[in-house]
């Protein structure tokens, strides 16, 4: 009798538990309006309160990447959804530009001027420094160019020469790959690169589609670990030469970037990632380093726990919903309701444990698909 | 059945249910779950563990990995309990009526 008993509560952990974390699942694949508004309010939320409060300008590279990231998954995950629901452009549209030339300022982009020893990306747009760190601004950027008819011309014109910059940069790299920091290149940063190229040319009318045909080749040929299907986390971009393994993290970050410039690029980087799928009881995570290659968890990855990553895992979420991995995406989303702790308040939506910074990440990854490169 | 007997009846249901050690451990994990949701909404707030620079909120720390906990093991801990007990209890009908 307990051994029937046992095998119900093996089912009803079965059914009843991915059932209860996986409930907005398909409502978020099938692109609810209502799902997407309410976290969207409440990343405009954090918006107003970040206006209101104007915290100083960090101080430490992670902090400063953390801050300048969180600004523009706000703007990505809400042009997004201005894309998918296009009513919803007018009210949007000055939001995504708000929150993208938050993340375009002088102070936001501190840490990349310490690191190349005080060497500012925009004063130095001639030169052969990578700063790569900066395209995640200049894709945010983009897309408010090509939402918003009320854009700041100004900014449009510093934009302009960042990516003429960038173009000229990864044209002259033998890799594919420009440099993020000094001797630091990752395929990921260089993702966003490619990306913001590609959506300028869509907001501009530009044609971009050399540097683009190129990046792809190159993504192909040296920055992608062929056995396992993830790209390195970081590499030398004179050499190619790997300075860390390949990983889950960088890889799904890359497939989302990848999507705005290059759709096959996008799902051939998918494909690599749903490889290393670690699946229980109807929950799944990605995890961080493919077989043969070991290592922790750091600023990129998250907590690794049982060898899946946070961040791979939630990264994932976008290229399974914008390349149609429907089974994959509930997987994951299940998971992430489980520890990120949704909850609705006052009309909008909020992922407890993460935070802002969390909620902005969410908002991009959850609506990925309308941004796809054509 | 007038109203009352289906209350009597439902009566007689749930104390048959809760004479189940496992059905009153769920009920007792559910309370707790609800009680940390509860806390974790308060404490969390929209700050999360993480400010938006990456920096640890360490008073939050602590309080939201307790929450987190006690939101996975309920999660699959109260649906399997009340499974467990709940079928253990049908099943034993079963078998005494069949005896």
């Amino acid at each position: 009798m307990r051994a029937i008993a046992a095998v119900c509560a093996v089912a009803a952990c079965g059914i009843v538990t991915p059932a209860w974390c996986g409930t907005d699942a398909d409502r978020w694949l099938d692109g609810d309006h209502g799902l997407g508004r309410a976290l969207a309010d409440e990343a405009i939320a954090f918006e107003d309160q970040d206006d209101a409060a104007q915290p100083p300008a960090a101080t430490n590279r992670f902090a400063g990447e953390w801050a300048l990231v969180t600004h523009q998954m706000t703007a990505l995950g809400l042009a997004q959804l201005c894309l998918a629901h296009p009513e919803d452009r007018a009210a949007l549209a000055p939001q995504v530009t708000r929150a993208a030339l938050k993340s375009f300022r002088k102070e936001m982009r501190r840490f990349g001027t310490d690191a190349w020893g005080g060497e500012d990306a925009m004063a130095s747009v001639g030169g052969p420094h990578g700063h790569a760190y900066l395209a995640y601004a200049a894709l945010a950027i983009g897309m408010a160019r090509l939402l918003d008819p009320a854009f700041p011309p100004d900014v449009a014109r510093q934009h302009d020469a960042l990516i003429a910059a960038y173009e000229r940069r990864l044209l002259a790299s033998p890799t594919g790959l420009i440099e993020t920091y000094p001797g630091e290149a990752y395929p990921t940063d260089t993702a966003a690169v490619a990306g913001a190229i590609a959506v300028h040319g869509r907001a501009t009318s530009t044609d971009h589609g050399k540097v683009l045909a190129r990046w792809a080749a190159m993504v192909r040929k040296v920055q992608i670990h062929a056995p396992s299907g993830f790209v390195y986390q970081r590499m030398d971009a004179t050499t190619g030469k790997a300075h860390d393994a390949p990983r889950g993290s960088g890889t799904a970050l890359a497939a989302y970037f990848a999507g705005f410039a290059d759709r096959s690029v996008a799902k051939q980087l998918a494909d690599g990632v749903f490889r290393h799928e670690a699946t229980f009881s109807g929950f799944s995570g990605i995890r961080e380093y493919a077989d043969g290659t070991t290592g922790q968890g750091d600023i990129d990855s998250g907590p690794v726990l049982l060898g899946v990553s946070v961040a791979a895992t939630g990264f994932a979420l976008a290229p399974a919903r914008a390349h149609g991995y429907r089974a994959a995406f509930e997987r994951l989303y299940r998971t992430t309701d489980l520890f990120g702790a949704p909850e609705s308040h006052g009309g909008r939506l909020r992922f407890r444990s993460g935070g802002a910074f969390g909620d902005a990440f969410l908002l991009a990854m959850l609506t990925s698909g309308p941004e796809l490169a054509p | 059945m007038n109203r009352a007997a289906a209350w009597n009846g439902l009566r007689a249901a749930a104390r048959t249910a809760l004479g189940s050690r496992c059905v009153r451990w769920a009920l007792w994990l559910s309370l707790l779950y609800v009680v940390m949701d509860l806390l974790l909404s308060l404490e969390m707030g929209a700050r999360g563990l993480l400010s938006p620079g990456g920096a640890v909120h360490p008073d939050a720390v602590v309080i939201g990995l307790a929450c987190l906990a006690t939101r996975v093991v309920g999660r699959f801990a109260v649906p399997a309990l009340l499974a467990f007990g709940l079928a253990g209890i049908g099943l034993e009908r079963l078998v005494s009526k069949a005896l």
